[in-house]
């Protein structure tokens, strides 16, 4: 169930701001003069410094810092003595803004608010917010308490006088860099992330200009670390990610460890994750995973599709991923022509230079044509929400191939092709016919494929295993093995008994906090729906997933299961746990 | 309306599959589930994956070696390791530990193995920076990993400052910053 933001005030603010601008006629709007009057007009244009990366994402290149409008955000105009709001509107797409109505001879402070507000329908509402707490910590609880009124970013200009004509005054916000470390304020860091969630709202809406944005909370601070562990109130985010369950996105911040606010393509890439969660569907398990790494499917495509988004919506290919502020730390690659780890359906590499370069118009060898974003749009708005799969490059490629003429279709051929994944009349949601096993030893191979494994309900238990070969040194659980999937008929309308029961001879010790010994878990679900019809998830020691499914499994429908060992995914199992692990599965039907 | 299996069954799914190296377990469930809402979608590291290991308990004053393990996934190829501490006055190096390593290519799939030592200067949980570089058809790649070194008790970490937070007009907490230098 999707956590709503309680406890956020934001309809509060959104019909405060609403008011304001009509009272002050918005920006734009009406018009002061420095005549007779008692009022003047402010107006001018709000930036913020925007660092861009060095050459090869070596570190931010502070001595190329150019300053970008503060696109849709909130303006404010202050009476600097007193603080009182004088005025509000939103900076057009150029950063304008104009304030009338103003009164002479007095001195004033603009602020602009992190935030972007359109409470119309279709519209967006994002917040630029400070998740740490000084002293404060959250012991890893999603979300905190209060996390969605912690407070909000705004920058302050120095005050001004109004004077006695109409003031121009524009506005720069800095990044606080002084050329060497930095000194000041970081104000323009809230600004950089907000610009590029304002860019991906543009893009989106420029294919459909019905899109409807579910509220989003970016958390940033200069005190947000990588770690290893996570406690959101005290800092420590793991990295910049995403958390489906309270649509928010968290960036790091501190200086001595890195930053992410200047590198727009993790901001958007992470956005993308918003949007998949959002607008699509993903069955993306998240956490760890390295570039060029073979991964589960949805995982693989997820990220894929994210990097992708971000070259598109940014139309620059190159990710770049800085380090600490003023160092050359950090490194890219680029979404048109990077070439890392095995090609194939499990590479984030892969199915990202495929979705990107179907695209693109730049011409780069079998990448000569272009389908544009509308059929990439229409596809992961329309039949991958209901794909009866989990969502992979191979759901999503059938249906965008099914919507398609035959010269892009077979343009769409040509890059599954050229990275290894089944195309043409072969190709399915199933992955039926896909041969690449990722380079696998024999005896690994018939653990990644096939894909699905048949199964109908109420038949005898199944047994299969799961192997955590490709898992190397990072023991995440991510790995094609580690999971599979099964395809699951049903001849009988019926409520079933799931049970999933370990047949490898696995000896723990009697402490369960060894963590030695097997935790089997699944997940059913009708895709077609999508639904859960049931979870077996316990970490229990001995307790097997032996439950009856939420609701009937309707016969002639299709449904998948995920099964997975967890202790493949536990970094504290011990070495001597088994890299392979067999289960007999089955679906019972109940009386 | 979201359709994301993962908001279907709370991140059950992600949770499972989503566990990243060095997971607190006091974050978790019993046994080291995270929390079903823990689960999430981060940025990618490098094509290098690292892994580490204490050798002993870190004492103020004391080397303390850690073993690191390295591979990429790009297959057998040349990794170079550097190590910085960003907090001098938290660990520093012994005299003898290069800040730079150059790893040959292996000639498996097995990990190249390193050891670096640091000298732990404060009680707390401090953190050595690994850097894993590599180099691709497109450039050089890095892993950047911080290795929690945790030295007798709890972590004192300095918050760093930026802006002041008020409460606005309308009620508002905002962290209002310094726009203009």
């Amino acid at each position: 169930m999707h956590l709503v933001n309680q406890g956020h005030w934001r309809p509060a603010i959104v019909g405060l701001v609403a008011m304001l601008l009509s009272a002050c006629g918005g920006g734009g709007g009406g018009g002061g003069n420095g005549g007779g009057s008692n009022t003047v007009a402010v107006s001018g244009v709000v930036s913020y410094e925007s660092v861009p990366p060095a050459a090869g994402c070596r570190g931010l290149d502070f001595a190329a810092t150019v300053s970008r409008p503060i696109r849709g955000a909130t303006v404010q105009l202050l009476n600097a003595s007193t603080g009182v709001q004088l005025g509000s509107t939103v900076a057009g797409a150029s950063g304008s803004y104009r304030f009338t109505g103003v009164p002479r001879d007095t001195n004033v402070t603009l602020r602009v608010r992190a935030e972007l507000k359109d409470p119309s329908v279709p519209g967006w509402d994002v917040d630029v917010r400070d998740n740490y707490v000084e002293g404060g910590s959250d012991n890893g609880q999603i979300p905190p308490a209060g996390l969605f009124t912690r407070p909000l970013y705004v920058a302050d200009s120095n005050a001004f006088s109004t004077g006695t004509n109409d003031v121009l005054r524009n506005f720069t916000v800095s990044s606080g860099w002084d050329g060497v470390a930095y000194s000041g304020d970081r104000a323009a860091a809230a600004f950089a992330i907000l610009d590029a969630i304002y860019q991906a709202i543009q893009f989106i809406r420029a294919t459909d200009p019905n899109a409807d944005f579910a509220p989003l909370d970016v958390f940033w601070s200069v005190n947000n670390v990588g770690s290893a562990s996570l406690d959101l109130t005290a800092g420590e985010i793991g990295t910049s990610s995403y958390f489906g369950s309270i649509d928010s996105l968290f960036i790091l911040g501190d200086a001595d460890d890195d930053t992410d606010e200047f590198d727009r393509h993790i901001v958007v890439h992470e956005w993308g994750h918003y949007f998949e969660d959002n607008f699509s569907r993903s069955d993306s398990a998240g956490g760890a995973h390295f570039l060029g790494e073979a991964l589960v499917a949805p995982l693989a495509f997820g990220e894929g599709w994210a990097h992708a988004l971000a070259g598109m919506v940014l139309d620059n290919p190159v990710y770049c991923d800085t380090g600490v502020p003023g160092t050359s730390e950090g490194g890219g690659f680029s979404t048109e022509t990077a070439n890392l780890g095995t090609p194939g359906w499990f590479n984030e590499i892969s199915v990202a230079t495929l979705l990107y370069d179907l695209w693109d118009t730049n011409i780069d060898g079998t990448d000569d044509r272009s389908i544009g974003f509308q059929p990439i749009y229409g596809v992961m708005t329309g039949p991958q929400i209901v794909t009866e799969g989990w969502t992979s490059i191979f759901s999503f490629a059938t249906e965008l191939r099914a919507s398609l003429g035959p010269d892009d279709a077979a343009f769409l051929d040509a890059q599954l092709d050229r990275e290894d994944i089944v195309s043409g009349a072969e190709l399915d949601v199933w992955a039926s016919n896909e041969t690449n096993d990722a380079g696998v030893p024999g005896n690994i191979s018939p653990l990644i494929l096939p894909l699905y494994t048949d199964y109908t309900a109420g038949e005898p238990a199944i047994n299969f295993c799961v192997d955590n070969y490709l898992d190397g040194l990072a023991r995440h659980g991510n790995n094609p093995g580690e999971d599979r999937y099964l395809r699951i008929s049903v001849p009988v309308t019926d409520e079933y008994e799931v049970r999933v029961v370990t047949t490898t001879p696995i000896n723990p010790t009697p402490d369960p906090g060894d963590r030695d010994y097997s935790d089997p878990d699944i997940y059913i679900v009708r895709g077609s729906a999508p639904e859960l019809v049931g979870a077996g998830s316990s970490d229990t020691p001995g307790f097997e997933p032996t439950f009856r499914t939420d609701v009937p499994l309707v016969a002639g429908e299709t449904y998948v299961a995920w099964v997975e060992e967890w202790r493949f995914d536990d970094p504290l199992t011990p070495a001597s746990f088994p890299a392979r692990v067999c289960f007999d599965v089955s679906l019972g039907s109940t009386p | 309306m979201k359709h994301s299996i993962p908001a279907l069954f709370l991140g059950l799914v992600l949770a499972a599959c989503g566990g990243e190296p060095g997971t607190d377990p006091a974050a978790a469930g019993s046994n080291g589930k995270p929390a079903p809402e823990a689960a999430r979608t981060v940025k990618p590291m490098g094509p290098v994956q690292i892994g580490y290991r204490m050798v002993g308990a870190p004492i103020v004053g004391q080397p303390v070696a850690i073993d690191l393990e390295v591979r990429s996934v790009q297959g057998p190829q040349e990794i170079t390791l550097s190590y910085r501490i960003n907090d001098a006055t938290a660990m520093q190096f012994p005299e003898a530990q290069p800040a730079e390593v150059s790893l040959a290519a292996r000639t498996d799939e097995s990990p190249s193995l390193q050891q670096v030592r640091v000298i732990p200067l404060r009680e707390g949980r401090l953190y050595l920076i690994v850097a894993a570089e590599v180099e691709t058809e497109t450039g050089t790649l890095s892993t950047v990993t911080a290795i929690p070194i945790q030295v007798g008790g709890p972590a004192t970490r300095v918050p760093q400052q930026n802006g002041t937070v008020i409460t606005d007009e309308n009620g508002e907490q905002v962290r209002v910053m310094q726009g203009e230098r």
